[in-house]
Formats: C-alpha cells, structure tokens, sequence
C-alpha cells in the first residue's frame, strides 16, 4: 500500500465521515455551475438585454463563490478537527507532518474531484430546471437546453483552484499541535468566550457609523461603500462581542437562568454563540444581501406595475412638424391597417418655448385649447375653452415633489404681440403625470400662434404629436404573446428602439414595446434577485446543518449523561429546539431589520416610500423557508439524540 | 426500612453467544446503610449498578426502590423518578463545562423548578459538607479532580435522593483525593444519613463502607460486614478477594 493508496482507502473506507464535507462542496459547486450555466446560456449572451442581465448575474456569481470559499473552508475546519484523533495516532506511529500535510492534501484532491464532477452533473438536471423556471419567470420563451462548456470549464477552474487553495489553508490547522493535544482532540473543555470591552464599543461605533451614513448623509457611492463596509464589520463584532456580553449579563439574572431548562440552553448558547459567531455572521450577511435585493426588486416592480396603465395611448408618434407628421402616420396607419386593428388617432400641436412674467425665462410646453380640447378628456384634465379674458390653464405633474411654475392668478407673458395671459387654474392627474411633459400651459389658438412665430431656433421648438387608441387592448398590461406586443413589436420596426435606420421622420412610442422591456428588465432583475435568495437560504440552511451535525456526537454525550441523572426527553427536546431555532432565526430577524434600515434611504431618492410591505414580505419568505428547514433538521437532530437518551 | 430491595434479578444479553451476566441476584439494602459492591472485571457490577439505576432492564425479577417498581413507569416518570430519588456518581465526574460548579450542583433542581431562595440555601448546605463552597463560581475545568468529584457528589445530593449510587467514584483520582472523595462520602453517609451503593474495584475506596457484597461471574459470592476498625476490614476486604479467586494483578497496590 503505497501513500495515495492509504488515502484512497482512507477515504473509501471511511466515507461515511466525508459524506458531509463532500456534499457541502458538491453542493457549492452545484449552485455556481447552474448559474454559470445561465449567464452562458447563447441566448442569454445575444439578447439585447445581456449586458444589464450579464452585470447583474455575474455579481450573484462573484458572492455565490465568495459564499462557498467560506462555506468550503469551515466545512474542512470543522472535518479536519474531528479528525485530530486520527492524526493524533499516524503521528504517533511515526508519520512526518509532511506526510500529514500530503496526506490532507491528496484527500483533498480527491473529494474535491468527487465534488465537482458530481456538482456538475447534479447542476446539469439543475439548470434544465432553473433555465424553465427563468423562462417562466421573465415572460421569454423557453430557453433551450445546450451543452454548457463554458460553464463547465469555469466552474472547474473556480473550483479546482479552491480546493488548492483551501488544503494549503488546511495544513495551518493541523500542524502547529502537539501529539497528546491532537489526541485528546475536542475533547478538551474550552474556555468561556470573554467580550472585550475596547471591541464591544468598535462593533458599535461602526454599527453607528454606518446607520448614520446611511440616514443623514446624502446619498452617494462612497456613503453606500462606507455603510457597507461598517455595516459588515459592525455585524460581525455584534455576534462575537455583543452577543458574549448579553449572555454574559443575561447569566446574572439568576432567577430567569436558574429555571428550568434555561440553565441548560442559556449556558450551552453563551458557550456555543462565539463559536457560532463567524457562522451566525455569515449567515446573516448572505441573508440581508439576499433579502435586500430581493426587497429593492419588489419594491420597484411594484412602481412599475404603473408604468404601462399610466399611460392611455397604445402608440404615440412625435414630429418636429405637421408635415412630417403627416407622413409619419400614413405609413403607421398602413400597418395597422395591414393587421386589421380598430383605432382611433388624435393630434396636438404643442411648443416649447420660453415664457416671460412671473417666472421669466423658464421654458414650458405649450398646447393650442382648440387641440387640448381633444386629449382633456384621456387625460383626466378640466376641459378649458378661452373665455374673453386672456388666461391660460395651467397642467402640473407632482410627480417629483416639486411646486407648479405658477399659482392660479398670477401671470405670463407668451409670445410678443399677445396681453399677459393670468392662470385660471392649475390641474393635474395621474395620466397627465404619465405622459412626462412635467408642465404645459394651454393657452388660446391666436397666442399659441404668436408663440410659435416667434420662436427662433435657439428660444424653443415645435413637435407634432399623433396619439393612437386601441380598445380592444383594453387596459390590462399585455403578456408577450399578446395581439398588442406583436403588432407592438411589427410596429417598432418602423422606428427600431437601438440600432438600425428609421423609416420615420419623427418617434414612434408603442407603449406595450416599453412596457415589455422594462418589465423584462425587472423580471430579469426580481429573478435574479429570487433565485440569489433562494440558494443563499438553502445554502445558509445546509450550512447550519452541517455545522449542526458536526456538533452532534458532543451534544449526544452530554444529554447522554444528563439523561442518567433524570433528563427527560420532553426536557431534551425544549433545550435543544431553543438552541437550534436561535441559529435560525437570529440571522432572519437581524437581516430584517438591516434590510429596512438600508433600503429606506436607498428607495427613499426614488421617490418610493412605502417600503414596508416588500421588506416584509421578502423577510416573510425567507422566514417560510427557514421554518422548513428548521423543521427538517430539528427533527433529524433531535431523533439522532432520542437514540442515546437512556 | 429497605430502600433497595432487588430479588430474583437475572440478565441476559441476547445475541449469537447470549451473555448470561447476572444470575439470582438479591440485594436489600437498609435506610442509611452504605454498602459495597465488590468483584473482578467482568463480573455483573455495572450490570447490577445499571438494574438499579434504571438504565438498564433486568430479564427477569423485581427492584423496588423506596417501594416503587421503576420498571413500570413511563419514560418521563422514569427521568423524574432518576431525577428525585436516584443521586449518580460516575468515575469520569459527567460534569459539564459549560456551567460553573454552582450551577451544576443546583442543575437537578432547577429542572424541577425549585424556588432561588431553596436552591441558595441547599447549594450551601451541600457545598459546606463537601468542603467545595471556595470553588462555587469555578469552572469545572479550573478545579481538580478530587474536587470535581466532590461537585458531582454534590450534585447527587442536593436533591435528596432516596440512594446514592456510585460508580467507581475513585477510578480517576489520586490517592489524596481518593482519600477525600471517599471521607465525603463516608460523612454524608453518617450525618446526612445518606443511602449509598458504592461500585469499586479499590478496597482502600470499599474499606469506607458498612458491607461489602462480592460478585463474581454474575452471582453472589460472599458477604462481608465491617467491625470497629477501617484497617482491619482493609484487611478482610483483601483476603477476601484473593479467596474468591480475583487474580493478583486485580488487587491495586496498597495505599495507607
């Protein structure tokens, strides 16, 4: 038997040992391969949208990897240690540490292998279902299955490296000890975790630090890297300084901790919670990140929804003049003719144009009445006709906080030739706000004329519009495959939205085309931005159970003998229950409470304020998955340690 | 009055060779007594400890504790019952480290929501007998072995249980603190009127009790009692060992 013989069998022999390791790393690779697999996909490369689509994904990508270097590492931690024994004894028997050292190395290599070739080939069925389930999600057709190389290859490269990486991290954790140290292995009590006071008060400087960024600074990138950074930092000594520090104060409440099981579970969590820090930390971290996108998605989806209701028209066309508009809608009626779609068309004429009186030098649109009276209505707007006074009516979106130009009664002048004209009133409504025209003054026929002949080159221009209505589009947001999106898409042909020569002379906006992609770049968003979640709380729930199970033959001895002194079952239960959901649960409920503090003032600049409802629902999910979870490993957990009670 | 009353007892281990490791085993033992039990390796001792301490079932025969049949109640009843009427020592001390010698001591009592002020005043009781009241905010790691036995007496007791069953108590010290252990023991048998049984190979450790019960293979061999002096029933415990054929090497070295 020669030495990478020994760790075959080693491995082989005993694999029942590495099971939980392997699977932990297959189970990293098997997520990162399926979404490489995603962001390789051809199609995914040639569409229009690849390269908001290919940014986004290839961050999910960089902290999946980053996620599963950790994971990968405190896997192989936590192995290696319940392995000192066994070194202990090869030691013992005469190995060198160099031949520890090659002896972790090649088991290394070995599980490593195992896991990517297995990561790979479960993430190949994975990716078929995740490649439907996009398709599903962002309203594309079904993306077809294809052989992935790309793909593959990083992922092995990513992973081969890793694995490299992490067994010459590894060697630092073995060598360094002592034989009878390696012996006794885990067996050695630890001492109790101690909060220093000097890091307690820098976890929450850097905790205010961040939060203060955040909420009374203006936004910017450097503020958002700043709260992040602390944010992170601050978190990490929540869990490794505050959290020693609330036990410890908790323990001198004797009259709480010396009830019951508390005794038991208090003095096993405030033993366990440093030990447990960098894993709790993680844990949350990867949660807020995930919730938070999925949070800043849902709450933008929700706006939105609005966009394509908003707006009453299925098609504007827009020309510098008459004329060209003329042009213009003979060739878009010819194709809605060709379709055979019933519509109906009404033109304004509008100026934009420079305005003196009170606001002198502002420039603002103008619309002849006898053309507004037309759209008024579609616009949900007061009807205006000129009565014999020279006045104006004054349209106002609110749409970005600020106050109309004028106020009813004050004054303006337009044109040369034309008296002041006073403002009736000033009106607004949702429709208005949709047509993005900000402000517009109606005014009368002759000083609508006045304006546009007076206006230069430099002081305004002239645009045409033509808007179209269908109403057998009704009002309900088309699907991709709707009558209005093909026609919709037959239309931008005319007017192609990136590259390729206009036929018109002026801007065809088909509302169903700008719904579509807008709504496929946030569906593309909300599916990253859900899938990132999901894996990350399946990939934090295998992670505590892992780490659960590593635990496992420590905790049975201990209830095993508590249960010889009159430990009941029903008492085992409670304290361990408490245990476990404490581990799932802190994380969710401080990312919850991170992914409000962060995307208020984020969402807040966007002009969107309710933010209570995604957040919650995002935590919601989260907190349905994790319950499953909990359930699931609570169960095993608990039916492993019913076996050793007596 | 008897507390332990074991009549009949038998155990077999089923499997390809069944293992028949206690045979027609009777055991009283008396309010107050502290009795021995005594045999080679491989004799039925921890079997026998196991019947009585409810870890384990005999295949057939009675143990009645204070007058109750353990065997009959259910697995909480049973846990409970442990918890109340039987005190455990083990050899390897089954402390745990995440407590403090205090707070393993009250353990016991907490699980069964005993008030602050009982507990306070129990802890110190108990501590003040063992001579461990120095230590009570030590962890278990930061105290000697000795004194982490005389934690886990402590622990065994401070419910006042009907027997105090001990398991080769001795089997990880030194002599001094085999010496302490077994005079603690010794004390709360004869102020606290302790009921103890005592498993040991150590006839240094067994010259502490009243009566000493030999085992060997599975049955009762012999009977020994105690007179006035210690040494004396040193001596006896010796003889009787090597009369009953446990091989020299068995016999640990004498310790005065």
């Amino acid at each position: 038997m020669n030495f990478p013989r020994f760790a075959y069998n080693n491995v082989k022999r005993n694999a029942r040992a590495y099971f939980a390791y392997f699977l932990s790393s297959a189970f990293m690779v098997m997520i990162f391969f399926s979404f490489a697999v995603f962001i390789y996909h051809p199609r995914i490369v040639e569409s229009d949208m690849h390269k908001m689509t290919k940014t986004g994904m290839a961050a999910a990508e960089y902290v999946i990897f980053a996620f599963a270097f950790f994971f990968v590492l405190y896997s192989i931690s936590v192995f290696l240690k319940s392995r000192n024994k066994e070194f202990g004894l090869l030691l013992m028997l005469g190995a060198k540490p160099a031949h520890l050292n090659r002896l972790v190395f090649l088991e290394n290599l070995l599980i490593g292998t195992a896991a990517i070739v297995s990561g790979i080939a479960s993430g190949m069925l994975l990716s078929k279902l995740f490649l439907m389930l996009a398709s599903r999600i962002t309203e594309t057709p079904e993306l077809p299955f294809y052989w992935p190389l790309r793909a593959m290859l990083l992922t092995a490269a990513a992973f081969a490296l890793l694995f490299v990486v992490i067994s010459a991290m590894t060697l630092l954790f073995v060598r360094k000890r002592n034989v009878l140290e390696l012996l006794q292995g885990s067996a050695r009590p630890k001492t109790e975790p101690k909060a220093s006071i000097w890091l307690v008060l820098l976890g929450i400087a850097l905790l205010t630090i961040g939060f203060m960024s955040l909420r009374f600074a203006a936004l910017s990138a450097p503020m958002l890297f700043l709260a992040a950074g602390t944010g992170i930092a601050g978190t990490y000594f929540f869990y490794s300084q505050l959290s020693v520090l609330f036990m410890r104060l908790l323990k001198r409440n004797r009259s709480f901790v010396w009830k019951k099981t508390n005794l038991l579970w208090i003095s096993e969590m405030a033993y366990k919670i440093k030990d447990n820090a960098r894993v709790l930390f993680l844990i949350t971290v990867v949660t807020s990140v995930a919730s938070m996108s999925a949070g800043f998605v849902l709450s933008i989806d929700r706006e939105t929804k609005s966009l394509y209701t908003d707006d009453p028209y299925a098609l504007s066309l827009m020309s510098g003049s008459d004329e060209e508009l003329a042009q213009d809608r003979v060739k878009v009626d010819a194709v809605l003719e060709r379709e055979g779609i019933d519509y109906q068309a009404s033109e304004i004429r509008t100026a934009f144009v420079e305005i003196g009186g009170e606001q002198a030098g502002a420039r603002t649109y103008l619309i002849p009445a006898s053309d507004y009276e037309g759209v008024a209505k579609t616009w949900k707007t007061p009807a205006f006709a000129p009565g014999t006074q020279p006045e104006a009516l004054l349209l106002h979106s609110d749409n970005r906080g600020q106050a109309p130009l004028l106020n009813a009664g004050e004054k303006l002048n337009v044109g040369a030739d034309s008296p002041p004209l006073t403002v009736r009133e000033v009106a607004g409504s949702g429709t208005f706000d949709a047509m993005s025209f900000g402000t517009v003054f109606i005014v009368p026929d002759a000083v609508y004329q006045d304006a546009v002949d007076h206006m230069t080159q430099d002081s305004g221009f002239r645009e045409s519009i033509a808007y179209y209505t269908v109403p057998a589009w009704g009002d309900a947001a088309p699907r991709y495959d709707s009558e209005e999106a093909r026609v919709g898409a037959e239309l931008e042909k005319l007017s192609p939205r990136t590259q390729g020569k206009s036929e018109l002379a002026g801007h065809l906006n088909v509302r169903s085309g700008t719904y579509l992609v807008y709504r496929q770049f946030m569906s593309t968003l909300s599916f990253i931005g859900v899938f990132v979640g999901l894996m990350f709380s399946l990939s934090s729930a295998s992670f505590l159970y892992f780490k659960l199970h590593a635990e496992l033959s420590r905790d049975a001895q201990m209830y095993r003998s508590l249960s010889k002194t009159g430990l009941s079952v029903g008492e085992m239960k409670k304290s361990a229950t408490l245990q476990i959901a404490l581990l799932f649960f802190i994380p969710i409920a401080v990312s919850a409470i991170q992914t409000f503090v962060v995307l208020e003032p984020i969402l807040a600049v966007m002009k969107i304020r309710d933010i209570t409802v995604p957040v919650l629902m995002t935590t919601a999910a989260f907190l349905i998955a994790q319950l499953c979870y909990f359930f699931l490993v609570r169960g095993r957990y608990i039916n492993r340690l019913k076996r050793v009670m007596v | 009055m008897n507390i332990l009353e074991a009549r009949n007892l038998n155990k077999v281990y089923p499997g390809k060779v069944s293992t028949q490791a206690l045979t027609d085993i009777h055991l009283t033992i008396a309010q107050g007594e502290f009795v021995g039990i005594m045999g080679p390796s491989g004799s039925g001792k921890t079997t026998l400890l196991n019947m009585v301490s409810t870890i384990d079932t005999p295949s057939s025969g009675t143990v009645k504790i204070g007058g109750q049949d353990p065997y009959t109640m259910s697995k909480n009843d049973l846990a409970k019952f442990r918890r109340r009427e039987l005190g455990f020592v083990f050899q390897d001390f089954n402390l745990l480290d995440t407590l403090t010698v205090a707070e393993n001591i009250v353990l016991p009592l907490t699980l069964d929501g005993v008030k602050l002020k009982e507990m306070d005043e129990r802890l110190h009781r108990i501590a003040d007998r063992l001579g461990i009241t120095q230590i009570l905010k030590s962890r278990t790691y930061e105290i000697s072995g000795g004194q982490r036995q005389r934690t886990a007496i402590a622990r065994a007791v401070i419910t006042n249980p009907s027997i105090l069953l001990a398991d080769e108590p001795t089997g990880a010290l030194d002599s001094n603190s085999s010496r302490i252990v077994m005079e603690s023991l010794e004390s709360l048998n004869e102020y606290e009127r302790t009921t103890i049984m005592l498993v040991t190979h150590d006839p240094q450790a067994a010259s502490y009790c009243h009566r000493i019960v030999f085992i060997k293979d599975g049955k009762l061999a012999a009977e020994i009692h105690r007179g006035e002096s210690r040494q004396a029933f040193f001596q006896k415990i010796i003889d009787t060992l090597s009369f009953w054929g446990g091989n020299a090497h068995e016999l640990s070295s004498i310790r005065v």
